[in-house]
């Protein structure tokens, strides 16, 4: 390594290498079970490439599936950041999905589409930040663990939704779903005849308010304050019971806004099954990308990249998709444990000199 | 609404909420281990996820109650381990450790599940010898209590067992002692010349194994069979029950058995057809668990190094 180079950058080619470590320990890992299964692991790896990386459809794809996962990944990352552990992305998510569909079901089909979205993204945005908010309050309050409520939240989201869309939302037709949105108050396709539209604009403002908020802000300093040292966030004078409630409802917005922007430009309504665990999955890609909101754009393609390429990988050789998820989670097993090995390597080799000096 | 109100049905009710209670009992029986000894063990579901896939499979294609058991518990350890190598000896941070390695599990227990069965609508069954009810012989007569605890599986009954047997070894033993003042005062404790990461390691394989036989029971017993994410979160309302139980395996116990019926409550409802909607009775046990939480959590007081983590410093 040069000698000039500065700490913070020295720091970053740190992590670049930890994180190419991690990659490509979790991709042998998955090569395991990808050989296991008598299929071979060049053929699975370039067939997932392929899907994901180099059609028009693929690429959309992976455009569409990161937009949700950015949008509640940085909004976890600022919880995390403050101190508090949001696994309640699907809940908030689910909620922010149905209350914002109302907007859009519930306004004549001649209202302006910018002002449906508006509504919608605000309706969205105030839902999913009470629920989440519920979790921080909670904690606040009773002393509960924010990841146990956020958890059990999910479930009651979730059946809330399944209520809604089995009963008073469901459209005619007997398929547990809320009527579609107007044609006209669905988000733009970015590339026609995909799935690829306009809501990865709101996914990477998202990010940039988030870097903001964290770069140029006092709210970001406090939120940084309270999870780093909430004792002397409590000596310098910031209500650490307030900021918990605040930092989860700022996080569950977000979530509830991905909520809105999946249904306004994917499903264009809202049934069971619209989250396959994005909350959990967005947890992942925040740690991934060590809480940097603008990393966790980045994170989101990489993840959505494997999750679109697994699909092809399923189709071409029957390897299960769920394979994503032992890789996704293999990379960060390996990006945290990766420091320790190396120091401990480290010290048991200088300790072996240390010995050879006394010798 | 008249064919709520019967003993037939009281007695159906409670020995159906004793049945499904076990998972989460062994479950959190495992956590307190884990915690008392200082670590917070997120990935209980993970473990218990394990354990549910592993034994199903195993009694699956052998039909081996006991093998199925065993493998059950060893996978339930191993995941476990792995927690343990990345926190204890590679000081990772544990609740982030706990929740990587959840998505891991349910990955993994998915991935070759599918690669087993393929796609399948019906889920297989597994349908092992032993899985049934083993009435015990006079006890099971005696009138409502005996339909209730004496005319269960074979495994309830291993469990009672086990959860008095952790709460001796736990309050009156000498390993029981090092075990809290691992989780109280770490380094008071290796001052008292006990190996702090060698007391979490074994109570890490004692809560794996425990965990795994939860998640055996649920598929085995149970639900005879497997499907993704069989556990639903019961690994995190486990958490939740161990603080509810204060770390004392009898009153979690008794929590337990409070969570089990109320999922059974909630299934009979249905079963009965309460004119309720259906998804209002799904929501209560976990609706139930937030308010637990919120009665208990502000007197609790946890181990006092819970989540810490613990290094031995260099001479």
């Amino acid at each position: 390594m040069a000698k000039n180079s500065s700490p913070a950058r020295r720091a970053l080619g740190q992590n670049a290498l930890v994180l190419a470590v991690s990659i490509v320990a979790a991709f042998l890992v998955s090569m395991i079970f990808i050989l296991a299964l008598g299929v071979s692991p060049v053929d699975a790896f370039v067939s997932m490439f392929r899907g994901a990386l180099t059609r028009k459809y693929g690429l959309a794809e992976v455009l569409a599936k990161a937009t949700p996962l950015i949008i509640i990944g940085v909004g976890v990352a600022l919880a995390t950041r403050g101190g508090m552990s949001n696994l309640g992305g699907d809940g908030q998510f689910y909620i922010g999905a149905i209350c914002s569909i109302c907007v859009g079901l519930f306004l004549p089909p001649s209202t302006p589409a910018l002002v449906v979205w508006v509504l919608a993204l605000i309706v969205g945005i105030l839902s999913g930040g009470f629920w989440g908010g519920l979790s921080g309050w909670l904690k606040a309050k009773f002393n509960t663990s924010e990841v146990i409520i956020t958890i059990m939240l999910n479930y009651v989201a979730l059946y809330l939704m399944g209520w809604l869309v089995h009963g008073p939302l469901q459209a005619p037709g007997g398929i547990p779903q809320t009527q579609a949105l107007e044609k006209s108050f669905q988000l733009p396709k970015i590339i026609s005849g995909t799935r690829a539209h306009a809501g990865i604009f709101i996914a990477l403002a998202s990010a940039l308010l988030v870097w903001w908020i964290f770069k140029k802000t006092t709210l970001g300093y406090r939120i940084q304050t309270v999870g780093e040292s909430p004792d002397a966030a409590v000596y310098a004078g910031i209500k650490t019971n307030r900021y918990m409630s605040l930092i989860m409802a700022l996080s569950g917005a977000f979530a509830g806004m991905a909520g809105m922007v999946e249904v306004y430009g994917v499903h264009y309504r809202v049934l069971e099954g619209i989250s396959s665990s994005f909350g959990f999955t967005a947890m992942l890609i925040a740690l991934l990308a060590k809480l940097n909101p603008l990393a966790v754009v980045i994170g989101s393609l990489f993840i959505s990249a494997l999750t679109v390429g697994a699909n092809s990988m399923q189709i071409d050789m029957s390897v299960p998709t769920s394979i994503v998820n032992v890789v996704q989670s293999l990379i960060i097993f390996f990006m945290l444990i990766t420091p320790a090995i190396k120091s401990d390597l480290l010290s048991s080799i200088s300790k072996k000199r240390h010995k050879k000096e006394v010798a | 609404m008249s064919a709520v109100l019967t003993p037939v049905f009281f007695v159906t009710l409670l020995a159906a909420g004793v049945r499904m209670s076990m998972p989460i009992l062994l479950a959190a029986t495992g956590e307190i281990f884990a915690e008392r000894a200082g670590v917070l063990n997120i990935n209980l579901e993970g473990q218990m996820l394990m354990g549910a896939m592993v034994s199903f499979l195993v009694g699956y294609f052998t039909h081996n109650m006991f093998l199925s058991l065993m493998a059950g518990m060893i996978s339930g350890v191993l995941m476990a381990l792995l927690m343990a190598v990345a926190c204890i000896t590679w000081h990772a941070q544990q609740v982030v450790v706990g929740i990587t390695l959840n998505m891991f599990a349910l990955g993994f227990t998915s991935f070759w599940y599918r690669v087993a069965f393929g796609v399948t609508t019906s889920p297989p069954k597994a349908d092992l010898p032993g899985s049934g009810e083993q009435a015990i012989p006079l006890l099971s007569k005696i009138p409502f209590l005996g339909e209730i605890l004496f005319n269960q599986n074979f495994l309830f009954y291993i469990s009672v067992v086990l959860v008095i047997v952790a709460n001796f070894v736990i309050f009156r033993t000498q390993f029981g002692l090092k075990l809290r003042a691992s989780g109280e005062y770490p380094k008071a404790a290796e001052t008292m010349g006990v190996n702090v990461q060698r007391m979490r390691y074994v109570s890490m394989i004692i809560c794996g194994a425990l965990a795994g036989l939860g998640g055996t029971f649920l598929s085995l017993i149970s639900l005879n069979r497997f499907v993704d994410n069989i556990t639903a979160s019961r690994g995190f309302i486990a958490l939740a029950i161990v603080i509810f139980g204060k770390w004392n395996p009898l009153l979690v116990l008794a929590a337990s058995l409070l969570f089990g019926t109320t999922d059974a409550l909630q299934l009979r409802l249905q079963a009965v057809g309460v004119e309720l909607p259906s998804q209002f009775l799904l929501m209560l046990p976990y609706v139930l668990t937030i308010l637990m939480m919120i009665i208990t959590a502000k007197r609790s007081e946890s181990p006092a190094a819970l989540a810490q983590d613990y290094q031995r410093e260099s001479i």
